[in-house]
């Protein structure tokens, strides 16, 4: 998934890049337990000022979009009821074993729904 | 130090000025940036093709610049270090050349990240993508391996030499064959330490771009820059092991037929030259298209979807179609 950020819109750039990872969250394009790119590597790619993105980076992790784990970077923090969030987390735990093992997605996602009784 | 050495050095340092002085001309850019266009797969859009053009010679001059450096860096060592004649004075150079010219890439690379970017919309990916994105499996697997078999095979040779068989190593200087293939060795062994931090601080620098194809031409000089650096180790390390075992075959005296000497030296004389088409074998499979479109297939599945349709309608052989699918874990669905 890309963010696109216009410099000459009359949205500041933060808030472009505030709310496209929160649409993207919202669309599914960013699941919990994705890792995003440093404030320096984004602000490059982006080219913008590297506050900029930490400024936007800080708005996500106030609205509890993001988590911040310390050297390790930011992620998608999980979101809704404390079930859905252990869902959620067990399902980024299911997801990093299959590349781990090198099970395709369409293989992980089929023995997903044979574990959750649905029959195609 | 062998004279002769010396004049192939100031020849090819002689070749690579005439390089640099042609790569600076128009037409040979054109060339360069069609081949490489092929190389990896992407098409030329007129809008980017000066700035590729322009891309494509700083690293070219980049390039070349580095492996002077990395020459003369090696000429003057051989002449400084031992200033012996020794046959293998050429492979070590070879390895000095290849290190600078890699170095100059990243260098290049690295200053990409900072190219001044018009006030137009710029995008970024949500997910950064890492070194397996770039380089295949096969091209990290095989430099550490090389790496690993150098050290066994030293480790093999000290044991072999502490036990001498019927004396063969009696008249044989070991120190002076053993320090250079060690130094060699042990200059593998940190490559790989160092290849790896300066493919993480490369991997963790910006990708300024405005569109998709310049995004997409970007991962192709990342990608390009990184199978170079991760090839480094195994070439030092094969190196290592070419002159170690090269040096005991021509150390150890003719030895008597049917003996263990004879055995010996029939081994050490073969392995390195093995060792050599082995690396030699890689490094063309590292240039396969295999290799130099992986980016593509994981970064940008479509593009390689359309690349390989393109390829069969140009005949190219069927067994390429396994090959060029797109990764299952690719990381965009965006052609570029």
């Amino acid at each position: 998934m890309m963010l696109l950020i216009d410099p000459l819109s009359a949205t500041p750039p933060y808030e472009q890049l505030r709310v496209q990872v929160l649409a993207a969250v919202h669309s599914g394009d960013l699941a919990p337990g994705d890792k995003l790119p440093t404030v320096r590597r984004l602000a490059e790619d982006l080219g913008l000022a590297a506050n900029t993105v930490a400024r936007a980076y800080r708005e996500l992790e106030r609205a509890e979009v993001i988590e911040t784990r310390g050297r390790n970077g930011s992620f998608i923090a999980a979101s809704g009821s404390a079930a859905q969030q252990q869902v959620q987390a067990a399902a980024a735990l299911f997801a990093g074993k299959a590349r781990q093992l090198g099970v395709a997605p369409d293989e992980a996602l089929a023995i997903a729904r044979a574990a959750l009784g649905i029959r195609s | 130090m062998n004279t002769v050495v010396v004049i192939v050095a100031a020849l090819v340092l002689a070749g690579l000025g005439v390089r640099l002085m042609h790569a600076a001309r128009t037409e040979p850019r054109e060339r360069m940036l069609h081949t490489y266009s092929q190389q990896v797969g992407l098409a030329l859009v007129p809008e980017i093709v000066p700035e590729l053009s322009r891309r494509i010679y700083r690293r070219e001059r980049a390039g070349i610049v580095g492996a002077m450096a990395g020459l003369v860096v090696g000429v003057s060592a051989l002449a400084g270090l031992h200033g012996n004649e020794a046959s293998w004075n050429g492979l070590l150079v070879g390895v000095t050349m290849t290190v600078g010219s890699t170095t100059g890439l990243i260098v290049s690379d690295s200053r990409s990240a900072f190219a001044p970017v018009p006030d137009v919309p710029r995008l970024a990916r949500t997910v950064s993508p890492g070194l397996a994105d770039y380089v295949t499996p096969l091209d990290r697997a095989f430099s550490l391996s090389l790496l690993a078999f150098a050290a066994l095979g030293y480790v093999a040779v000290l044991g072999v030499i502490a036990v001498n068989p019927e004396r063969v190593f009696d008249d044989v200087s070991v120190r002076s064959i053993l320090w250079p293939a060690g130094l060699l060795l042990a200059l593998a062994a940190a490559a790989s330490l160092l290849t790896w931090a300066a493919a993480g601080r490369l991997l963790g620098r910006g990708q300024p771009a405005g569109t998709f194809i310049e995004l997409a031409w970007s991962d192709a000089f990342r990608s390009t820059t990184l199978r170079s650096l991760v090839g480094i180790p195994g070439i030092i390390a094969a190196v290592s092991s070419g002159v170690l075992f090269l040096s005991l075959s021509q150390a150890i005296e003719i030895p008597l037929p049917g003996s263990v000497g004879e055995i010996l030296v029939d081994s050490f004389t073969i392995i390195g030259p093995v060792l050599l088409v082995a690396l030699i074998g890689w490094i063309l499979a590292s240039e396969s298209k295999r290799s130099t479109t992986h980016y593509l297939r994981r970064l940008w599945p479509e593009t390689a979807v359309e690349l390989d349709r393109r390829r069969h309608a140009r005949g190219t052989a069927a067994d390429d179609q396994r090959d060029d699918r797109p990764d299952e874990n690719s990381r965009t669905k965006t052609p570029a």
